[in-house]
């Protein structure tokens, strides 16, 4: 049997927390969306109806999205996710769909809106396919009940998240600020 | 438990947006002083052991 989770990394992903309370969400996504440089981005939710709520508020907030949910026909999902593939929106809110990681370069901040219950969830939600690993950061919104979730998730995957500094380093996810250092040491863009 | 859920989606969902929200910036750092991840943390693995006498 394939093991999928053998096949996601968290590589690249630099992870961070926000403590938030539940009524606060809306206004805190708000505030990310305005301060974070986002060239793509992929908000989850913990289901259909969240989806559904969270897209009206963003559209509601002055930003673009399309969405996906389970609950939709396959074709329309098909038919989204390729369009937000092709570029032709910034933001993706979604519930559990991805099986295999986010294998769209262009996406640079993940945010769980809801911060899932499970390790297996979590990784497929921010975790990237190997071939596709690159830079990236993952921010989840945390209350005061998710902490079993949050301590069970960082030990079964062996990481970390972090509280959300007050100034998320460019270089962390933003692609014309990654410096590579090549064999033989030289750094270039 | 639908009933939970519904106000759940309410309490995330249902403050308008006004002229604060969207010109006021949340306040990450005060929140994040609510919550001592590593007081938590240990607080959560002090009551693994009844957790595990349970099962």
């Amino acid at each position: 049997e394939i093991n999928l989770m053998d096949e996601l990394t968290l590589k690249g992903v630099t992870q961070f927390y926000a403590f938030v309370q539940e009524r606060q969400k809306v206004h805190c996504l708000n505030t990310l969306f305005s301060k974070l440089q986002i060239n793509q981005s992929i908000i989850f939710c913990n289901s259909t109806q969240r989806v559904e709520l969270l897209a009206k508020k963003i559209t509601d907030l002055g930003y673009s999205c399309y969405y996906i949910h389970a609950k939709m026909a396959q074709a329309h999902r098909n038919r989204v996710f390729h369009d937000f593939r092709a570029g032709l929106c910034r933001n993706l809110v979604c519930s559990d769909l991805f099986t295999r990681g986010i294998d769209i370069q262009a996406v640079n901040v993940v945010i769980n809106f809801d911060f899932p219950k499970m390790a297996e969830t979590y990784l497929h939600r921010i975790g990237r396919s190997g071939r596709f690993g690159h830079l990236g950061i993952a921010i989840n919104l945390i209350t005061y009940d998710d902490r079993f979730a949050l301590h069970r998730i960082e030990q079964e995957l062996g990481t970390e998240i972090k509280p959300i500094p007050k100034v998320i380093e460019p270089s962390l996810y933003v692609a014309e600020h990654h410096f590579e250092e090549d064999d033989e040491g030289n750094i270039s863009k | 438990k639908e009933r939970m859920r519904k106000t759940r989606d309410e309490t995330t969902f249902g403050t308008p947006i006004d002229e604060d929200m969207l010109t006021t910036e949340f306040d990450f750092e005060k929140n994040l002083a609510l919550f001592d991840k590593q007081a938590v943390i240990e607080e959560i693995q002090s009551l693994k052991p009844d957790v595990v006498r349970q099962a």
